[in-house]
């Protein structure tokens, strides 16, 4: 029964919001009715996601085999829901939504809901996915539609940085399966399936794991493969890069691909990936305790917490690696949540440069309590997700990498600054002159009050009852613990889940 | 069967306030807001179950001495757990006891000192932060668990210095106390990594167990002058203490608690609790007595031309609290205790009284002829002119230390950041544009901080309607 609910709710996790971006774009010609169709749309995802979760959400890594299926066509999609993704599956779900709601109705109009949901299918298609050859095609197409805004917009640069992101993507991915599909590893019948792989008793060329874990770096924003993502985080069109920038793919695609079938290349690499993350913690910190406009602060901000989230995962141990997953969730919820709010502020106030704002506490009270509570569980203060994943993460680096340790200590004290730095010159003070000239400034209010306060409910209810969300994925750290560097090998599935699809 | 249910009434002398904090925020959450009189019932109740659960470790101490109480864990995971352990001993309990006592005259005494103030409730859930992270932080068993106290009482500070949120200053110095709050944390936590790294445990009783067969290890000097550097920043020690004057911008109910008498002691409660680590370590006793005297000289004199009263008793504050530094230095643990807990109360009926200063000074001019300020103009009078002005001059640039630290420290890592970024801005050639409305631009002259400085004048950009 649950398999059959499961089977059933996979192509409606990806499919349903492709056709529904398409009827968007095409089909319907009156904003308002696009809006209620796209939040409709966007609803019944959410609600598909989380009963993914809830039914299976505490599978572990690689265990399902029943997922198999023919689609169309000669093509097959292998996909799961397991432990990796399961909560990966409502948080983008979520933020699709949460973008969807909070998009001035001005805005909304066919192209950015269209956009939205295009990138909600991509992005769920690309967690689902057990197959390389799928995971990359979503992996690519999940850029796309960012790269169309960035074409519109007028930074050219950005349109530049974000085409180059996005061509070392798809060179990388397609050199990878061509190599992959040459060595033929796991056979010719299946030779891009993750699992057959993993399986596999010859172990595929190293040069493919350097390519996949190139794309996954690139795709966290790892120094000095970050450019991309400041300068989109910054100019890029708000609400709908929203969904495309801030979800965890980078993180998700060295656990779900690198670290299972490049268990040795792992290893080799792993000192100097954690230097690489320490010095990521450590660069964006500084960038963004020296910034005047908020979507750069929490843009580099970012790059901050993903060079933490790489140094959890490339310690290879069980505290780091499940310190590592946790603040890949936790850090997409925060930084989602104070970007939210910036682009509300400059939806309001027609502008994120801190020096032109101040003051706004006094307009917009729930705004400003939404960005301290924001920004305070994202530097880690106790009794929120990120204090767990931030303690988990620097336990598993205390016996190998203590001065990493240390160094991630002293970032998490500067990005407390230069969030408290934004926060004060944003909302309080006595505002500048343009701040004090907005005719009007509304708080937050209907859907805007109720993403914030979910957004931080999740933080805080997270945080105080940290256990059900470590045992999601206790499964996951567990099996990667057993990955032997040599052949790869791991916990063998459960005959009973396996079928011939 | 009595002490274990002396030591759940204990263990929940932090769950009050907490609990009381939480019930407040709850109320504001529908955008409706609670009538002053309930939050106040609520707060003065909370108060009231927190002294309670005071008497019961008091009790506990004196009728079955030290406990160690072991909760269990907050979480497990790979292999790891956060112990939630405290420790009920005489000294959790003597403090524990003090700080319901001060929490609750402070709540009696702000009902009516906020009376109508915009931010009554704002003040009452921070004060409830503050009285839940200050009882924790006083009864933890661990070093993270005490950091979890620790930090409540951080952020409770931050944001009640900067309760009268519309004015300048007040945002200036949160920003000063918080960036010095978050750079000695980094003490704390270092302390309990290398704990963790040395000994395998940062429950203070493994910890004090183990001491022993790990004598004169490096990782023990290391530990000790981690956790020296975090006391040091909570107690506005020198070269960190900076922040002290500069928080009296916060109302007075809560400079009191705060720096007369509560937080401002928490660096020395640190140095207390983890007494048997730092006595290992000859080199951190000889850092304390150093920074601790140096503290009490520089402070004394600041105090001394201070013009304002409030400032005067935060310099006088920060004078006392390097002696207690001297004395754990020294090993006068129980001395540095008594003078703890007398220094605390004195000063905060100081700050209370300090509204009225005005008054008391005219009354001790009317009374006695003469004022306290009378006395500190006639020592003054006893040094050579040269000397005077030169004192002068160095206690009133509080011996220009903060000057050194932002040439040292701050400005080199902005300098570094802004460099930084316009190297990346360069290498994407998105700087140098006019500023637009909608995208966040920079302006095309990148300034020091300009908020609240009136001499500021970005251009003109419209008033942009906003989007709805």
């Amino acid at each position: 029964m649950t398999h059959d609910l499961v089977a059933l709710a996979i192509p409606l996790l990806w499919l349903f919001p492709l056709l529904a971006a398409f009827v968007v774009q095409f089909l319907i010609r009156e904003p308002t009715r696009q809006r209620d169709v796209a939040i409709g749309v966007a609803w019944v995802v959410f609600a598909v996601a989380m009963g993914a979760f809830l039914l299976n959400g505490w599978d572990s890594h690689f265990d399902r085999d029943d997922l198999e299926s023919g689609l169309f066509m000669s093509l097959r999609f292998h996909m799961a829901v397991d432990g990796l993704n399961a909560l990966l599956l409502p948080m983008t779900a979520a933020i699709a939504l949460a973008s969807l709601l909070s998009t001035p109705r001005s805005d909304l109009r066919g192209n950015t809901a269209a956009r939205i949901l295009a990138v909600e299918g991509t992005l769920l298609g690309c967690f689902l996915a057990l197959d390389a050859a799928t995971l990359s095609l979503f992996w690519v197409g999940s850029m796309l539609p960012l790269w169309q805004d960035t074409r519109r917009s007028k930074s050219r640069p950005l349109h530049l940085v974000m085409t180059l992101a996005i061509a070392a993507t798809t060179a990388a991915l397609v050199a990878a399966l061509v190599i992959m599909a040459g060595a033929g590893a796991a056979g010719s019948a299946s030779p891009f399936d993750l699992l057959a792989l993993t399986q596999a008793t010859t172990s595929l060329p190293p040069i493919v794991g350097w390519l996949f874990l190139f794309v996954a770096l690139l795709r966290m924003g790892i120094f000095p493969m970050h450019l991309w993502l400041t300068a989109a985080g910054w100019r890029a069109p708000g609400y709908s890069a929203m969904p495309a920038l801030f979800t965890s793919l980078g993180s998700f695609g060295l656990t779900r691909v690198v670290m299972p079938l490049f268990p040795r290349l792992c290893e080799q690499v792993s000192t100097p990936l954690v230097v690489l993350g320490a010095v990521t913690a450590l660069y964006g910190a500084v960038l963004a305790v020296g910034q005047y406009d908020l979507r750069r602060v929490i843009s580099y901000f970012w790059v901050s917490q993903m060079g933490l989230v790489l140094t959890g995962l490339a310690t290879l141990n069980a505290p780091g690696v499940s310190g590592g997953l946790l603040q890949a969730m936790s850090s997409v919820v925060e930084v989602c949540g104070l970007m939210l709010i910036a682009l509300e502020v400059e939806a309001r106030a027609g502008t994120t440069d801190m020096r032109l704002l101040g003051g706004l506490v006094r307009r917009a009270p729930r705004l400003t309590t939404g960005f301290l509570m924001l920004s305070t569980a994202a530097v880690g203060f106790p009794g929120t997700i990120s204090f767990v994943a931030e303690d988990l993460a620097i336990q598993g680096l205390l016996y190998d990498h203590p001065l990493a340790a240390a160094l991630l200590l002293v970032v998490t004290a500067i990005n407390g600054v230069a969030l408290f730095k934004a926060f004060k010159q944003t909302f309080l003070g006595p505002g500048s002159q343009h701040a004090k000239d907005l005719r009007s400034f509304a708080d937050l209010r209907g859907w805007e009050y109720r993403a914030s306060v979910a957004l931080m409910a999740t933080l805080l209810i997270g945080g105080l009852m940290p256990q059900p969300l470590l045992a999601v994925r206790a499964g996951v750290v567990d099996a990667l613990q057993k990955l032997e560097p040599a052949a790869a090998h791991v916990v063998a599935p459960d005959d009973d889940d396996d079928d011939d699809g | 069967m009595l002490p274990e249910l002396l030591s759940v009434g204990f263990a929940l002398a932090p769950v009050w306030p907490a609990l009381a904090a939480i019930v407040v925020a709850l109320l504001l959450l529908p955008g409706t807001r609670p009538s002053e009189r309930l939050v106040a019932r609520i707060t003065t109740a909370a108060g009231w179950l927190s002294l309670l659960s005071a008497v019961c470790g008091v009790g506990l101490y004196l009728s079955h001495g030290p406990v160690d109480y072991r909760l269990g864990n907050w979480y497990d995971a790979a292999g790891y757990s956060f112990p939630l352990v405290l420790l009920f001993d005489g000294l959790a309990a003597a403090m524990s006891a003090f700080i319901a006592v001060i929490v609750l005259t402070t709540v009696r005494f702000s009902v009516t000192y906020l009376h109508r103030e915009p931010g009554f409730i704002r003040f009452f859930v921070l004060t409830l932060g503050f009285a839940a992270g200050m009882q924790l932080l006083v009864m933890a068993g661990s070093v993270e668990l005490l950091f979890i106290g620790w930090e409540f009482v951080g952020l409770s500070s931050v944001l009640l210095v900067a309760f009268f949120h519309e004015r300048a200053m007040p945002v200036q110095a949160a920003l000063r106390v918080l960036v010095t709050y978050r750079v000695c944390d980094i003490g704390l936590l270092i302390g309990a990594v290398t704990l963790h790294h040395w000994l395998g445990s940062t429950v203070w009783v493994d910890v004090f167990a183990r001491l022993p067969q790990h004598t004169g290890a490096a990782a023990g000097l290391a530990t000790a002058l981690a956790l020296v550097f975090a006391a040091m920043g909570k107690s506005a020690q020198f070269p960190v203490g900076g922040w002290l004057p500069r928080a009296m911008e916060g109302p007075t109910a809560s400079s009191a608690v705060f720096y007369g008498s509560l937080s401002v002691h928490a660096g020395v409660f640190l140095l207390l609790r983890a007494a048997p680590l730092i006595e290992q370590s000859l080199t951190a006793r000889i850092v304390l007595v150093i920074v601790g005297l140096t503290t009490a000289v520089i402070a004394a004199l600041s105090s001394q031309v201070s013009a304002d009263a409030k400032s005067a008793v935060a310099h006088a504050t920060a004078s006392q609290v390097g002696l207690m530094f001297v004395e754990c230095g020294l090993g006068f643990y129980t001395l540095a205790t008594v003078h703890l807990i007398a220094h605390a109360t004195l000063r905060y009926y100081q700050f209370l009284r300090t509204p009225t200063a005005l008054h008391d000074a005219l009354w001790q001019q009317a009374a006695l002829g003469r004022t306290d300020s009378d006395e500190a103009a006639a020592r003054w009078e006893g040094l050579a002119l040269g000397q005077r002005r030169a004192l002068y001059r160095l206690a009133l640039e509080r011996f220009a230390v903060e000057q050194a630290l932002d040439r040292l420290v701050t400005r080199p890592i902005m300098n570094l950041s802004r460099l930084l970024d316009r190297l990346e801005g360069g290498l994407l050639a998105l700087h140098g544009r006019q500023p637009e409305a909608g995208t966040g631009a920079p302006l095309p002259v990148m300034a020091p901080d300009m908020n609240g400085d009136p001499a500021f004048r970005p251009a003109d950009h419209g008033a942009p309607e906003a989007r709805t």
